[in-house]
């Protein structure tokens, strides 16, 4: 571990110094300043406690600037707290695989890094520590919706993230030219289910295909985020609003009609069900609706790669998907104040939402950071930007998540290569609701 | 085998009539203390943790919350045997061990054969045919995934390249399965082959020699010789890898995650879904329990098929 | 192959022939087809190999956008600093050597442990033996997924999570491995027992002295067996290990797999590196591993 964090020293450095400069150039403007301090709520006072934090494994640069946010923390609660991180694989399952063996062998740490849809499950299997308490009503509204609901399961808050996800779609400028088509850049301005599926067309060429779904990562939790804004925007779910069974939801009228159209882009040949994983990279694919993670690849593997990036298409509502990973405290923790403590230095716009968001690029949580990261007012991320704010909503928040979306994804898996559509959610439904009935519906204990 | 080897029977035979009652209790404790070692980790590492699982099949213990757990009867096994998708993954985990135990024996032998020549290079190319086998089958499962894309795969291309038609492998509810049977039997058959290739030069060579003198053809030889000569090496090979076979997972879990259409959910697959990503632990234990009666019939089975001469 | 002269197969009938050079000439043209097939074989065989030493060798970006071409085999454009990459990524020469403690101790106490049991039974005659083999062997049928959670809680209560213990002790002894000596011992001559006996050595001396020293073959079928599923273990490795100053390089090349944004050069680059000891631990052993069994234990 030592070995591995001491290659980041110099980096790191770099970091802290580049996220310095860019909190006193905001103090300079006189930006609203959010951490605790300045609230002037009297801090509780700690001596010597050592807190042990779990983050998943991200990007370099988003190990590096975790690391970089903690080292900072622990300069400013020197002799106070001191937290030592720990980066853990995220390949699969493997993060769930380790935080469930930790749970059962009573070794979790005092702050947890958790992925959002799973929050729910944890808060279930008791291993949290609801954040009520430290986190009050005037300071939680300035968290966008969609990350409050993701953390929120019975009734309390059990996780909070600095950022979310999101989703447009990638277009190749070039390609959408020579077609005389033109994208829009504002969530106002998205284009209809119609119009969307009208443009694919077009732009589907021999050799070319008109948009790509990255089906080639498989049932997985990509097909849930991916697809159930399209089930939403159409007026269905894949849950019931009590998140409590799928038949009549999962498998309902609206769903159905939503994956139908769909599946008519494959049946067309102009999504493929098994795509090449760099189609649009390569331009063998004109527009490609997908998160932002793949664009840091794009800017440095594809710098020739003329796109930009649209607001997802809708059926009736705008709706986008979001979500990512979140902080909580586990039941565990000697010291829950102190976790509070870091856990409010992460989602702090300056020292913790700023310099991560500059580093893995995804759309802060908080309305006050936007100010603070200039490229999420520009092209391409003020689309993820306004989406977040405007439109996004989370996910199901049920302890049954896993399986939720494992049936979903092998649904909609099937629904790509031309399994019936009815047929592959009603076995969704029907499992899913199998499943419920084994665990008593998830209920709270 | 040539030489007169150690036979149960006629140890029995020294052991009874040979010694005096003192040496035997001698026997006795010096065996069990030989013995002990493994028995105690197996008991703490394999056995315990079985019957554990078995206590499990009859409870809704959830690993997050494993206090709540309540003896709930035979209700797991009652959903089990109602669960389609279960019934479905019996049926893919059987298809692909009757395919893949025959295919990947006989491709094994005939690997050995052409192996047990004098031939310069046979290291060589013993090392090659083994080289897939020290890969983790991670790694070879994603590698192949890449290499069967339909859209941009190698083997597509190739395909292509000679003039035929262009498959859709893994996307294919039909075809994923075989897919995953030849990437199997390519990554594991230079092990058995290398099992083989011991048999083949355990085989007292007389036996050939007499052959060609009786005017034995190569193909009566190897009929006649050969297959029966290595019927022990079979016998285990057969098992050994009927067992592996029946524990389908990692390729299952890479490549294609039980679909298309579940064509290739398997038992394990199932199993390892419902425990660790679902956390229904005593589902999966259920599974767990049919699974070794499973594999305990067809072991069974395949002992009254396969003749022994040892015991 | 069945239609290969069989009376070639034997190092002393090839002896024979060598000394007529006409007939050497036939031979090697016999050979010809027999080649062919080799070759092509090896091709079949090598391909992953070649893909992976050719991508471990090129930038990310290129990997899987070659993999429909020939340029699948082909470093370029050239990279070799994707292996300096993996090594600044993770520790990985820290994880090589935890994996290769971790194995080596599982493999030397596992040779021990179950050829003694083997021993045992093939060899001795003890009260209850019998059944207790037939129960070893009907162990056989457990598959590790559907025992690990029980397993996991056995080791947890026993404190050792976060320990090598963990990988090691519940590995030690093996079935399958007991299974094999057994099968071997039964197959030495028994003559070479009894006498020993009569001079009057312990069952332990034998052990010792004579039949370990002849069971090298055995030992090294073992040993590759072992190595191989030690060494490529990656389940229980990643839920029972959280510090990852005793990570296994199979944990470390986890961390290299990012999802999208995987850098596949470096990911191909890692593979090789821990793929390699396997390979050199095969060509080491493989000499004994594959010699005759009936030319060790059965000569008289």
């Amino acid at each position: 571990m030592t070995s591995r964090r001491n290659r980041y020293d110099f980096s790191r450095r770099a970091l802290i110094q580049g996220s310095a400069a860019v909190g006193a150039g905001v103090l300079a403007g006189g930006l609203p300043r959010w951490s605790a301090l300045a609230q002037g709520t009297p801090r509780p006072t700690f001596s010597n406690v050592e807190l042990s934090v779990w983050v998943h494994d991200g990007e370099p640069a988003e190990n590096e600037t975790n690391q970089a946010i903690v080292d900072a923390f622990n300069a400013a609660y020197q002799g106070q707290i001191r937290a030592n991180l720990q980066v853990i694989s995220n390949t699969g399952n493997d993060y769930q695989n380790q935080v469930t063996s930790a749970s059962v062998a009573g070794e979790l740490p005092d702050v947890l890094d958790m992925d959002g849809p799973f929050v729910a499950s944890y808060a279930y299997g008791q291993i949290l520590r609801p954040l009520g308490d430290y986190f009050g009503q005037e300071e939680l509204a300035d968290f966008v919706p969609a990350i409050i609901e993701q953390g929120t399961w019975n009734g309390q808050l059990w996780a909070l993230g600095a950022f979310s996800g999101s989703e447009g779609v990638l277009v190749n400028t070039e390609l959408l030219a020579a077609a005389g088509i033109t994208a829009p850049t504002s969530v106002d301005q998205a284009m209809d289910w119609a119009t969307f599926t009208e443009a694919a067309r077009t732009l589907t060429t021999d050799g070319v295909l008109g948009l790509d779904f990255h089906m080639d990562y498989g049932a997985g939790e990509w097909f849930t985020y991916g697809f159930t804004p399209l089930v939403w925007s159409n007026g269905g779910d894949i849950l019931s609003p009590d998140a409590t069974a799928a038949e009549g939801y999962m498998n309902g009228p609206a769903t159905v009609e939503a994956l139908t159209a769909v599946q008519q882009l494959f049946n067309d040949g102009i999504v493929s069900p098994s795509p090449s994983p760099t189609a649009f990279e390569e331009g063998q694919a004109a527009m490609q609706m997908i998160g932002g993670w793949v664009i840091p690849n794009i800017e440095t593997t594809y710098p020739d790669l003329p796109w930009s990036i649209m607001p997802l298409p809708y059926f009736k509502e705008k709706v986008s998907p979001s979500g990512s990973w979140a902080w909580g405290i586990t039941s565990g923790s000697e010291n829950p104040d102190a976790a509070a403590e870091l856990i409010r230095w992460f989602l702090d716009p300056q020292q913790g939402v700023a310099p991560i968001v500059e580093a893995n690029r995804l759309a802060p949580s908080r309305q006050s950071a936007y100010p603070l990261v200039p490229f999420y007012n520009e092209l391409p991320y003020s689309v993820y930007g306004e989406q977040i704010q405007k439109t996004a909503r989370a996910r199901p928040v049920t302890p049954g998540y896993p399986v939720v979306t494992a049936r979903f994804a092998e649904a909609v898996a099937n629904i790509s290569l031309g399994g019936d559509v009815q047929e592959s959610l009603d076995q969704a439904a029907q499992q899913v609701d199998e499943d419920f009935q084994r665990n008593n519906g998830y209920q709270p204990r | 085998m040539a030489a007169p080897t150690i036979a149960r029977g006629e140890r029995a035979r020294a052991g009874a009539g040979g010694r005096r009652g003192s040496l035997r209790g001698q026997e006795d404790l010096a065996g069990w203390l030989f013995v002990l070692p493994a028995t105690v980790l197996l008991g703490a590492f394999l056995v315990w943790p079985t019957v554990r699982s078995f206590w499990l099949s009859f409870t809704d213990y959830r690993v997050l919350a494993p206090d709540d757990a309540r003896f709930i009867g035979v209700a797991n096994y009652r959903d089990l045997l109602g669960d389609s998708n279960f019934w479905q993954a019996v049926r893919n985990t059987a298809y692909f061990a009757v395919v893949v135990v025959p295919v990947q024996t006989a491709a094994a032998l005939g690997l050995a054969l052409l192996l047990n020549q004098k031939i310069p290079l046979r290291s060589f190319f013993r090392t090659v045919f083994f080289s897939p086998v020290v890969l983790s089958m991670v790694v070879v499962a994603v590698l192949w995934s890449y290499f069967y894309n339909p859209s941009q795969g190698m083997f597509n291309e190739i395909l292509e390249n000679l003039g035929l038609p262009r498959q859709r492998f893994l996307t294919s509810d039909t075809q994923a399965m075989p897919a995953i049977m030849v990437m199997s039997v390519w990554q594991g058959v230079g092990f058995q082959m290398v099992i083989y290739l011991a048999g083949l030069q355990a085989i007292p060579q007389y036996l050939y020699e007499a052959a060609a003198v009786d005017g034995a053809n190569a193909w009566q030889r190897f009929v006649g010789i050969t297959i029966p000569q290595l019927r022990r090496t079979t016998f285990f090979i057969v098992v050994v890898s009927t067992i592996l076979a029946l524990k389908l997972f990692t390729q299952v879990f890479v490549m294609t995650k039980g679909g298309p259409f579940g064509s290739t959910r398997t038992i394990i697959y199932m199993l390892w879904e419902e425990g660790l990503n679902f956390r229904n632990t005593g589902y999966s234990s259920a599974m767990a329990v049919l699974f070794f009666l499973l594999v305990l019939a067809i072991t069974l089975i395949q002992r009254r098929f396969v003749p022994q001469d040892e015991d | 192959m069945a239609t290969q002269p069989i009376e070639t197969l034997e190092a002393g009938t090839w002896r024979r022939e060598r000394t007529a050079g006409g007939a050497r000439h036939r031979r090697v043209l016999a050979q010809l087809p027999t080649y062919l097939i080799l070759l092509l074989l090896s091709l079949l065989f090598l391909f992953p190999w070649l893909f992976m030493f050719a991508s471990s060798l090129k930038p990310s970006g290129r990997v899987l956008a070659d993999v429909g071409s020939a340029l699948a085999f082909w470093p370029t454009p050239f990279r070799p600093e994707n292996y300096q990459d993996v090594f600044a990524r993770v520790p990985l020469e820290r994880y090589l050597l935890n994996s290769f403690f971790v194995t080596t101790a599982t493999l030397v106490c596992g040779v021990f442990v179950n050829s003694l049991a083997a021993y045992a039974f093939a060899i001795m005659r003890f009260r209850g033996s019998d059944i207790l083999f037939a129960l070893f062997v009907s162990l056989l049928i457990v598959p590790f997924e559907a025992i690990f959670l029980p397993l996991f809680l056995t080791v947890n209560a026993l404190g050792w999570l976060n320990s090598y213990q963990a990988l090691i002790v519940p590995f030690v002894a093996n079935v399958l491995y007991i299974f094999l000596f057994r099968q071997f011992f039964l197959g030495l001559p028994r003559d070479l027992v009894e006498s020993a006996r009569i001079d009057g050595a312990s069952y332990f001396r034998i052990y010792r002295t004579i039949v370990m020293p002849l069971s090298v073959p055995i030992v090294s079928t073992v040993a590759i067996l072992e190595f191989l599923a030690r060494w490529n273990d990656f389940f229980w490795p990643l839920i029972t290990i959280t510090d990852d100053d005793k990570y296994t390089a199979q944990l470390g090349l986890a961390f290299l797999f990012g999802g999208e944004r995987t850098q596949w050069g470096i990911v191909m680059a890692g593979t090789v590196v821990i793929s390699l000891p396997l390979l050199v631990v095969f060509l080491l052993f493989q000499r004994f591993f594959v010699q005759s069994v009936a030319t060790t234990g059965m000569k008289n």
